[in-house]
């Protein structure tokens, strides 16, 4: 047979596997490890779940702590330098009340005496 | 070998799908022995070797357990198990490319000692002819080389037996587009192994040839 000719024999010999290919058999283990495998799958994403939770929860904890006490700091500083607040109108209403104020007598009096 | 369903068959099938799909643990067991042997071989067809046959025929069962309510009943089930079967293993021939890749990278820069990948038997004397499971290996080596529909086409036709007809229905394409791509990968594999066995012959002449003689002199 020429090189060329055994050539051709051999592709067709190879080619005619393709006919007769083996077969594998099943794994009787392959059950098991696709539970296994299920069970894995199941306690990342369990895992995954809580991860993102707490990754989502944190900043936004964050975030409301920063603006309460934004909120805090702004009204304490309102409350201080406005007179007409609630605050203030209550202070003033009890110096009337009871004449806690500067009275002009005892002025009178404290500067008579130096 | 697939044969074709009968109706009985037919109905068994529609009715494990639906045990399924409502999550019947013992549905999903009955498929997995039915189906393992069909899945491990078709996986085969495109990795070569049968760990990796088996390590994806897991990851199949684990996406059909997990994507079952997307099974919406229009295909056979056996269809909708190959095409998950031949989408697994498409994805785990591409990750071993890009391993192969990685590793040849590492080996130009230094990164890595140089692997030996297991060549083809061209060490037997020439006038042994190739055993039988040389031939297998030699052929299975020579599909990974096939463009990957052609690849698909005459893994499952050849090595799994699906009708052509079948074969459209995994693909999600005509019968006439199978019938081209098992054509020309006939034509692409003859090439491959011609090639092949030329540089075989060139490398071990057969005694009494032209590239024998030429060796012996030069010798």
């Amino acid at each position: 047979m020429t090189t060329r000719g055994h050539i051709q024999h051999e592709v067709r010999k190879t080619l005619e596997c393709l006919d007769r290919m083996p077969e594998l058999k099943g794994n009787p283990f392959l059950y098991t490890r696709v539970e296994a495998r299920l069970r894995e799958l199941a306690a990342h994403e369990k895992e995954t779940v809580g991860h993102r939770v707490v990754a989502v929860l944190k900043p936004a904890l964050l975030f409301i702590l920063v603006v309460v006490n934004i909120i805090t700091v702004a009204r304490n500083l309102l409350n201080s330098t406005d007179s007409t607040s609630p605050r203030s109108t209550l202070v003033q209403t009890i110096v009337q009340e009871y004449s806690l104020g500067p009275d002009p007598r005892t002025q009178f009096f404290t500067t008579e005496n130096k | 070998m697939l044969q074709k369903l009968t109706q009985r068959e037919s109905v068994e099938e529609r009715e494990l799908g639906e045990r399924l799909a409502a999550g019947d643990r013992e549905a999903f067991r009955l498929l997995v022995d039915r189906y393992q042997a069909k899945v491990i071989n078709t996986c085969y067809g495109f990795l070569g070797t049968k760990e990796d046959a088996e390590d994806t025929a897991q990851e199949v069962f684990v996406q059909i357990f997990r994507s079952i309510g997307k099974f919406r009943g229009e295909s056979m089930l056996s269809t909708w198990i190959y095409r998950i079967a031949v989408t697994r293993s498409l994805d785990a021939v591409r990750a071993k490319n890009r391993m192969k890749r990685m590793d040849h990278l590492k080996q130009l820069l230094g990164l890595s000692e140089i692997m030996n990948e297991p060549k083809a038997p061209d060490n037997l004397a020439p006038d042994i002819q190739l055993e039988e499971k040389e031939r297998v290996d030699l052929l299975l080596r020579s599909i990974e080389t096939l463009p990957e529909n052609q690849r698909v086409a005459i893994t499952l036709a050849k090595l799994e037996g699906l009708s052509y007809a079948e074969v459209a229905d995994v693909m999600e394409t005509t019968l006439a587009s199978v019938e081209s791509l098992l054509f020309r990968a006939r034509k692409n594999l003859e090439k491959v192994l011609s090639k092949y066995f030329e540089r075989r012959s060139v490398d071990h002449p057969r005694p009494g040839t032209p590239h024998e003689e030429h060796r012996r002199d030069m010798a």
